[in-house]
């Protein structure tokens, strides 16, 4: 009987113990960061080949399907993208030009360079890294560079932010996430607004805009670059919607994202801008 | 031995299939800890209260959430099976499985509760989904990995 008595308060020891030890994890993880390289070396050594091995059929499928595709498919997918590339050249210009009398009409002394010299693209290892946030799991890490905050573009418009990095491998919040809000500016006016992410996946909403809000569908939304978090001018997406609720304070703004977030397979990396703000690292 | 490298690759596996699972969401089964209390039932004796832990933590990289939640709520669920398991063992498995119901209802509470105090919790009902569709798929886990203890004749 004592002895059963001994172990089971043993139990109950280890019990304590361990429960002492987890509030501490959480306290040193969440009030002081202190304890990031060890989420760092599970994530190395045991999440992110996981992550690789279980994309392992899709990526097989994909690289299957590129190599079926023949000699002359390829050639013509060439010629496209040569045509395109001359194309965006002229449109490049014409930017240029008028990012030059754009400067020179608003007289701002120092150009600003909109465009990013260096940019590296990221593949997603895990399009969904997270069961109850917008995350998306990326094959660069600490090893490459990337550091807490830096930007995550598309093709096409702004995508996300990096939130953890582990040494092969991080994580970037989308846009869409309901906790994400980014400040940006409607083009056409030049109106601040705050964006943030929905529940519904795919749209974002427009925080706390007044009734008399100038904006209509179609304005094109971009980052504002207001608390250093994003570089300025990333274009968001477009209002699709835009409802007068007269019950309610605000009004109801709906913007399409230019990406297609949460499905793309590739991302790209911006290099030049830092965030001022101090990261949470 | 050979038991323990079963346990530790069936709960690899577990890892696996939570991680291409994320895209159904809150519909997702709480694949690592059914695994879990799956063998703390048959073999009390080969896991720990602090492998208990150390799997909780890794729970925590796996789901992005803050270091040592998950760890606190799988060791005290954990104590709670090691306790009572010569109890749960001759229970049917419709049984089992409400018991896993309720037992991961008080799991999910007690992480939005430490979430809360933070204040980086979003609540949604949805939640609640995941003990559900956990206990609808331990029969599942229940048997499979009954056959493959039996194989493996680990005790």
């Amino acid at each position: 009987m004592e002895r059963f008595y001994k172990k089971s308060t043993a139990d109950f020891y280890t019990l304590v113990f361990l429960i002492f030890l987890s509030i501490t994890t959480i306290v040193l993880d969440y009030k002081y960061n202190q304890i990031t390289y060890i989420r760092s070396i599970i994530n190395d050594l045991i999440v992110y080949p996981i992550d690789k091995l279980s994309n392992l059929p899709r990526s097989f499928m994909n690289e299957l399907i590129r190599e079926s595709s023949n000699i002359e498919d390829l050639e013509r997918q060439l010629r496209v993208l040569e045509k395109k590339n001359i194309s965006l050249k002229i449109q490049l210009q014409e930017l240029n030009s008028l990012k030059d009398e754009n400067t020179r009409l608003r007289k701002i002394s120092k150009a600003s360079s909109i465009l990013s010299q260096k940019q590296t693209i990221a593949k997603v290892i895990n399009n969904t890294a997270s069961p109850n946030k917008r995350v998306v799991a990326i094959d660069k890490g600490e090893k490459h560079g990337i550091y807490i905050g830096q930007n995550v573009i598309g093709v096409n418009g702004l995508v996300g932010q990096i939130i953890d990095k582990a040494f092969l491998s991080s994580k970037v919040i989308l846009i869409t996430d309901p906790s994400h809000t980014i400040p940006s500016v409607v083009n056409r006016t030049g109106e601040n607004i705050l964006v943030s992410g929905h529940e519904t996946a795919g749209i974002l909403i427009v925080q706390y805009a007044e009734m008399s809000v100038d904006i209509v569908e179609g304005d094109i939304i971009s980052t504002s670059g207001i608390a250093g978090r994003f570089k300025s001018k990333i274009p968001i997406g477009i209002v699709t919607k835009k409802m007068s609720n007269r019950d309610k304070k605000f009004s109801e703004i709906e913007i399409k994202p230019f990406e297609k977030i949460g499905q793309m397979s590739e991302l790209i990396l911006i290099w030049d801008y830092k965030p001022k703000v101090k990261t949470d690292e | 031995m050979s038991s323990f490298f079963v346990v530790t690759l069936s709960l690899l596996f577990s890892i696996v299939l939570t991680i291409t699972t994320f895209p159904l969401g809150y519909f997702s089964p709480d694949w690592i800890h059914l695994f879990l209390i799956y063998w703390i039932l048959a073999t009390p004796a080969s896991i720990s209260l602090v492998t208990v832990w150390v799997i909780g933590l890794l729970v925590d990289v796996v789901l992005g959430s803050t270091l040592g939640v998950n760890a606190l709520v799988y060791s005290l669920i954990g104590y709670l099976v090691f306790k009572s398991y010569m109890m749960i063992r001759y229970l049917t498995i419709l049984q089992q499985a409400i018991l896993i119901l309720f037992l991961l209802s008080v799991k999910v509470t007690l992480i939005l509760w430490i979430d809360e105090m933070m204040g980086t919790s979003n609540y949604t009902f949805s939640l609640y989904y995941t003990p559900v569709i956990s206990s609808l798929a331990w029969p599942l886990v229940y048997y499979f990995l009954r056959n493959l203890r039996r194989r493996y004749n680990i005790i």
